[in-house]
């Protein structure tokens, strides 16, 4: 009689543990499932890729002449602006946003200012040699990148990154212009960010404001590192 | 005769901005600023606000300073996501109006400095209006947001 009772007993728990041990797994399922689809941020300014895209610069260098590739991007969040030394109105005023963006992110948020890199790609590289590109970009700020290379591995690589430029003969047609060193480069006014993987990450439209990208850059931030 | 030439004075006449009529100058400019550059910027971009109080629209064909090689007149337009620089080759001020010189939009090209430019430095230059003559401009050096700067007030 008492063994027949404690296999009763046994037996009218069993349905609820096993109703327990359910519980838990769907439970810890439901929550998995559940951090999954973060909705992406809402973005003022930024269109974020999803997935970001592979890029693959080649041949270029940096403002010190050294070799710069996927290598030299990975690991923080960089801001890239296609533009060129004599360019008169959109770059110094796209490089004055990024001497904003950075001034605020090392006043206010020095731990992001660390993983943030802001770069200057040149498409004039005829003109713009690195030490011509080194005291242009850092007079903005000691940490802005210049980069160059020819014109061939800065198309490939502009092509990569979804920009395109084209030069354009000044339409002067005086004695001065005939060291064909007055011209124009017209070029995409977007800038770009990639991720520290290394890859094309999100895309900001003109025209440009320090305080709206910073917005959408936080907002991104939060959203791949926490998500 | 006589009516005949009065008639053409009077056109002559007429044909240019009424200056001599009251004290306020046909062409008035103000808030003109340079955006200070890189100590090796060989190109900067001057702006400023352009108010014609004529009755006659007002061209302004040509500008010169002693600090560049060259003044050039430029608009940037945003076009499919391409900023393409267009050289003008006259400022037109409408009527009555006014025409901005801003990032972005018109401005002037200003070539090859022949000293470096600093905040709190001035520059003067000089426009060649055809129907009024030479009008001097002077243009502070500053950072953009630094006094007025505007984009989308007024």
């Amino acid at each position: 009689m008492p063994a027949n009772q404690q296999n009763n007993k046994r037996s009218s728990w069993l349905p609820y543990v096993l109703l327990a041990i359910i519980a838990s797994i769907g439970g810890a399922v439901l929550s998995l499932s559940n951090q999954q689809p973060t909705p992406p941020p809402e973005l003022a300014t930024a269109t974020l890729l999803t997935p970001g895209k592979s890029i693959n610069p080649s041949g270029l260098v940096d403002h010190d002449g050294k070799a710069f590739g996927l290598e030299q991007l990975q690991g923080f969040y960089t801001f890239i602006f296609f533009g060129y030394t004599h360019c008169p109105d959109i770059c110094p005023a796209t490089l004055y946003q990024f001497k904003t963006m950075a001034k605020t992110l090392k006043s206010q948020q020095p731990e992001l200012f660390a993983r943030t890199r802001f770069m200057l790609a040149s498409i004039d590289p005829q003109r713009d040699t690195p030490q011509h590109l080194k005291d242009y970009v850092q007079y903005y700020d000691p940490a802005f990148i210049g980069i160059t290379g020819s014109v061939d591995d800065i198309k490939i690589f502009s092509r990569q990154m979804g920009v395109i430029f084209e030069r354009r003969e000044n339409e002067d047609e005086t004695e001065k212009n005939k060291d064909n060193n007055d011209y124009l480069v017209d070029h995409s006014s977007a800038i770009l960010m990639v991720n520290p993987e290394g890859h094309l990450k999100a895309v900001f439209s003109a025209p440009h404001n320090a305080t709206e990208i910073l917005k959408d850059y936080q907002s991104i931030f939060n959203y791949l590192e926490h998500k | 005769m006589i009516k005949k030439c009065i008639c053409l004075l009077f056109i002559l006449a007429s044909s240019l901005p009424v200056i001599a009529m009251s004290d306020t100058p046909a062409i008035t400019i103000s808030q003109a600023w340079i955006q200070e550059g890189p100590p090796n910027a060989r190109v900067l971009a001057g702006f400023m606000q352009i108010n014609n109080n004529s009755d006659r629209a007002i061209n302004i064909t040509s500008a010169s300073s002693d600090v560049f090689n060259k003044i050039e007149f430029h608009r940037t337009v945003e076009d499919q996501g391409m900023a393409r620089m267009q050289r003008q080759q006259q400022l037109t001020v409408p009527a009555g109006g006014q025409l901005k010189l801003e990032h972005g939009g018109y401005h002037l090209m200003l070539m090859q400095p022949s000293r470096r430019l600093k905040t709190g430095d001035s520059v003067d230059i000089e426009f060649t209006i055809p129907s009024i003559g030479k009008v001097p401009a002077r243009l502070e050096v500053r950072q953009p947001d630094q006094g007025h700067e505007h984009h989308h007030h007024h």
